[in-house]
């Protein structure tokens, strides 16, 4: 599956940026399941989840200008916008909650926690093979690397240079997602 | 001292063994002891998750709501954007974002072509039907409109063809005006996601040149809003009439 950005700094960040035509069509194609996705674990509820996938995109679209394609992940910088928006949500959501004297109160570390869980998966698939498929045995089944060796018919060290890279690669996107938010 | 690199860290996360002066370096180093945790967090989250369930996609109607709402931007000509108001869009969206670098002029964004739902066109002349006379037109399409607050009727509108295929609505309803605001006429399609504004009504009669590609079958809702004079294009949510047209 084509994911946008495995090009940091890539055309589509540039076209972006630059406010070309189909620009935002793309990026939404790309990252809107993400970033819906992340809203409906937030938020438990698909039709806030709708609005705020709809605001992320809008206010990605209008502060364009302050995405630097040269510098960020366009993926990351949009994630981090809809961070805010979940997280608005949420706050929105406690507000009305105290009004109406509810007294359920979700922690919202839980919420950051079910974030975390989703955009993790989603690079690890974002990986593509064999990374992907090796960081699934090792980390999702609990899988040795020699098992995993065994079972990919690989070399142990090239198992281990690409959970090594993975990791990398992992910590740098979750970190850009991090930030930007 | 030089920090270990990122393989190295990685390769410690995974409990491979590393040199002496790397291990001592890490004991040392506080900032690559930091990105050692969060590499073994990372793992510990993965195997805690489990298998991820697949990615949900939105329904079209939130990509149809998007384009709507940003070609009602460009409608208004709303270039360049004033840094306040990229700061107020941050806000929205939860905290102001880092940095507001200056603002430059960009193109009127077309995206037309691509989704041609929920376009926002605002203030069609009705000129050109006053050189044809009432008995070229048919109408083709009528609807009771009802007082949102009262559910009382609240008139009729219709739409009526030329021969040469342009259609207007007309409408005869209930008119007051509005402190510090306008009625604004629009057609709705059923799903209340995309929305064409035919313009303002300033009396009980009104007529409204329905633009091409926007069939009332489509958006057959007839909709009167209170807009402020906010200068924001989009619908305010204050409707206070509405009919539905049938043929």
């Amino acid at each position: 599956m084509e994911r946008a950005d495995e090009v940091p700094g890539g055309s589509l960040a540039h076209a972006f940026a630059a406010g070309s035509d189909g620009a935002l069509e793309e990026i939404y194609r790309d990252v809107s399941p993400l970033v819906f996705t992340l809203a409906i674990r937030a938020l438990g509820n698909s039709t806030e989840a709708e609005d705020v996938t709809q605001q992320t995109f809008v206010s990605a679209w209008r502060s364009r200008h302050t995405f630097d394609p040269d510098r960020g992940v366009l993926r990351g910088w949009v994630v981090g916008i809809a961070r805010r928006a979940i997280a608005d949500a949420l706050e929105g959501r406690t507000r009305d909650r105290r009004r109406l004297e509810a007294v359920r109160d979700e922690p919202p570390q839980a919420e950051r926690d079910h974030i975390d869980d989703v955009l993790l998966a989603y690079e690890i698939d974002a990986l593509g093979d064999p990374r992907r498929t090796i960081l699934s045995l090792a980390f999702y089944d609990g899988r040795t690397h020699e098992e995993i060796a065994a079972a990919l018919e690989m070399p142990l060290g090239t198992v281990k240079s690409h959970i090594r890279r993975s990791l990398t690669t992992l910590r740098t996107r979750l970190e850009a997602a991090d930030v930007a938010s | 001292m030089s920090h270990l690199d990122d393989e190295l860290i990685a390769a410690a996360a995974i409990g491979e063994r590393l040199a002496d002066s790397d291990s001592a370096h890490l004991v040392q180093c506080a900032e690559c002891a930091g990105l050692l945790r969060e590499t073994e967090d990372l793992i510990a989250r993965a195997g805690s998750a489990g298998r991820p369930q697949p990615l949900l996609v939105p329904p079209a109607s939130v990509w149809n709501a998007i384009v709507a709402e940003i070609e009602s931007d460009d409608v208004l000509g709303k270039e360049p954007y004033s840094e306040v108001e990229v700061l107020n869009v941050a806000d929205e969206a939860g905290g102001a974002l880092a940095t507001v670098t200056p603002i430059r002029r960009f193109a009127l964004w077309r995206m037309v072509a691509t989704a041609a739902v929920g376009v926002v066109i605002g203030g069609v002349g009705v000129g050109v039907w006053a050189t044809r006379s009432a008995d070229d037109f048919t109408t083709v399409a009528s609807a009771s409109l009802t007082n949102l607050a009262t559910d009382a009727p609240a008139g009729t509108a219709r739409v009526e063809a030329a021969p040469d295929g342009e259609r207007m609505l007309v409408l005869d309803t209930d008119y007051s005006s509005v402190k510090g605001g306008d009625l604004e006429v629009w057609l709705i399609d059923p799903n209340i996601t995309g929305m064409v504004s035919l313009g303002f009504l300033t009396s009980s009669h009104g007529e409204f040149v329905i633009p091409e590609g926007y069939s009332t079958s489509a958006y057959p809702i007839v909709d009167i809003s209170i807009e402020p004079r906010d200068g924001v294009a989009t619908h305010s949510g204050d409707s206070i009439t509405r009919g539905t047209l049938g043929v």
